[in-house]
């Protein structure tokens, strides 16, 4: 479900937390919200849901004005993990991530299979949590639980204040990656609060720059990194910040299928010319991939000694475009090839289309 | 003569008076329990936090008053009398259940409320099935400390004519007969183990797992 904020501010007294900020929030898609501590991200979120009452401007869901909606009902329908997780202690696993499904009513029959369903989908073992309590979770489990019971009723909106705040850098990566998976299943309008940019940038379909009450930019990730719109917004997101995207860039997103490719047996001077591309790739009889050449180094050379030149760099589909770049620059070559696990040619990762605008 | 004598003796008499002590714990204890509770609900609530604070004030204060300066108290303004003795048993046990609901209840997490309140529990939702639950621990302290001071007040009781054990220990003082107050006290002290024990057993049968665990555990 779309989500709109509209000219939202927020008072505290005297104290401006939300300044007048504007911003759609696109259904299906991963918006982060990222700033400095005390820029009025958790508030934000809060008047999404009707924890804080706004002071003025809207927020329309599906262009419906919140005004219109019970607030109790709005909350059942929106998923919320809050920043300090705030699991409830006198619950188990299964209790805590009952509760929505049982104040809507459900039967107990449903509500079992859904939690079954979504220990699963967290990746956390049913048997064995299900009748731990949080005190028995780790951190990293805790969070997972979190967001299996923000899951529970199956709300389109979820509204996630750094969920992985609390967490050590490896298994926050390990979460970050079961999320992205799991969001790939589910496809939920979310609003993702973090000040981690290396997050924002991994996980982000949009982000929104926050400081100090007001929006500084936002837009698709991508445009983000490559035009910040100014000095705050340049010096978030870093020098590298075009090179870090590269790690969470999927190479089977972004495979080139103008690639030139000949068997190895058929290949004679002629026809290695014709091909349009610099980088020719050799097939055995079979199709399967042999080694790649640049057309340079092919005329140089006599057709008996393709083979043994034959460069065999390649990708799998599921590495990252930083895999493509750092062959590239490492061997000099501006085409990695892309090979399934059955050895077949699916495309071409080229330097243009890593290094150019989207 | 040994100190069982009056025990061995006068086992009626003894039961009699046994019974009278639980007949006036129970009265002054069980609305204790009921109105406790309830006013340490109410004193926590949002709306009513400033009164809150000051009966809290003032509850903390009252918790040091010695039982005999409240007994003594109420025998100046109300006389001799059971009414009397079962007032003032009802007013001294109701200030520890207040005291212990209302701080279990001001303990419970914000964090948790807001994560409750933010899943669309309603009001009434967050307090039964999320805050009393989590102060359960606290409100039972209250009530099994309450239950004890109450029937070890109510002996002292027995001086405004609340009846009970405290009878037997009283002549048993003036007479200087070591036997009879060893009589009365034997059973007020098996009373008030007997019931801290049963209150015991319902605190854990009430207090979820999940609130015993140690942290470290
Ligand atoms: N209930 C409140 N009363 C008064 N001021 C508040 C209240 N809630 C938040 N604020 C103030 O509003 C500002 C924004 O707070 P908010 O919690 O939205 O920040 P945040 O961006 O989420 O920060 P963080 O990254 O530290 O969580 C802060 O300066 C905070 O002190
Ligand atoms: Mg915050």
């Amino acid at each position: 479900m779309p989500i709109k904020l509209k000219n939202l501010t927020k008072k505290f007294g005297d104290y401006t937390a939300v300044n007048n900020i504007t911003l759609s929030i696109e259904d299906s898609k991963i918006t982060v919200l990222i700033g400095p501590s005390g820029c009025g991200k958790t508030t934000t979120l809060k008047m999404i849901n009707g924890l804080i009452k706004r002071t003025e401007g809207n927020i329309f869901f599906n262009e419906i004005s919140i005004d219109k909606i019970n607030p109790i009902d709005l909350r059942r329908r929106i998923g919320y993990v809050i920043q300090e997780i705030g699991l409830f202690p006198h619950m188990n696993v299964y209790q805590n991530i009952a509760v929505v499904p049982k104040l809507l009513g459900w039967k107990e029959n449903k509500i079992k299979n859904r939690i079954n369903e979504l220990l699963e989908l967290v990746n956390l073992n049913p048997e064995e949590n299900i009748f731990k309590y949080p005190k028995q979770l780790s951190g990293g489990q805790k969070q997972r639980v979190g967001v299996a019971r923000a899951l529970a009723a199956d709300p389109e909106i979820l509204l996630m204040d750094e969920p992985f705040g609390a967490i050590d850098p490896i298994n926050r990566e390990k979460l970050q990656d079961a999320f992205i998976d799991i969001q790939e299943k589910i496809k939920k309008t979310i609003v993702f609060v973090t000040h981690d940019i290396r997050e924002a940038i991994k996980l982000g379909d949009s982000i929104s720059v926050f400081n100090t009450g007001k929006i500084e930019q936002s837009g698709k990730t991508f445009e983000i990194i490559k035009k910040p719109k100014n000095k705050f917004v340049s010096n978030l997101i870093g020098n590298h910040a075009e090179i870090n995207t590269l790690e969470f860039r999927k190479a089977e997103n972004s495979i080139d299928k103008d690639f030139s490719a000949v068997k190895i047996n058929a290949s004679d001077t002629n026809l290695l010319k014709e091909q349009k591309n610099s980088y020719v790739i050799f097939l055995d009889d079979n199709n399967n991939f042999l080694g790649i050449l640049s057309k340079e180094k092919i005329s140089q050379l006599s057709t008996e000694n393709y083979l043994n030149n034959l460069k065999t760099y390649f990708i799998t589909p599921d590495s990252t475009l930083l895999d493509a770049a750092g062959i590239m620059l490492s061997k000099g070559i501006n085409t990695v090839p892309v090979i399934s696990a059955e050895k077949k040619v699916l495309g071409v990762i080229k330097y243009e289309t890593i290094f150019q605008e989207e | 003569m040994n100190i069982f004598t009056y025990l061995l003796e006068n086992p009626d008499y003894i039961l009699e008076k046994t019974f009278q002590h639980i007949y006036i714990f129970l009265i002054s204890w069980s609305f204790a329990v009921i109105t406790g509770i309830i006013s340490g609900i109410f004193i926590t609530r949002e709306k009513n936090k400033k009164i809150g604070r000051i009966i809290l004030v003032i509850i903390g204060i009252t918790q040091s008053v010695p039982s005999i300066a409240v007994i003594a108290l109420f025998f100046l303004f109300m006389g001799i009398g059971f009414i009397t003795a079962a007032f003032a048993l009802f007013l001294y046990s109701l200030v520890p259940i207040v005291f212990n609901t209302a701080s279990g209840l001001i303990s419970v997490d914000g964090n948790v409320k807001e994560a409750a309140l933010g899943m669309g529990m309603t009001k009434k939702d967050i307090l039964f099935k999320i805050e009393i639950p989590m102060a359960m621990p606290s409100v039972f302290s209250g009530i099994r400390n309450s239950a004890v001071i109450n029937i070890a007040t109510a002996t002292v009781a027995a001086t405004i004519g609340a009846g009970g054990l405290g009878v037997i220990i009283f002549t048993g003082l003036s007479h200087f007969n070591a036997s009879m107050i060893f009589a009365g006290a034997v059973p007020v002290s098996f009373l008030a183990l007997s019931i801290d024990l049963i209150l015991g057993f319902l605190e854990k049968k009430f207090t979820s797992e999940g609130l015993k665990i140690s942290e470290e555990g």
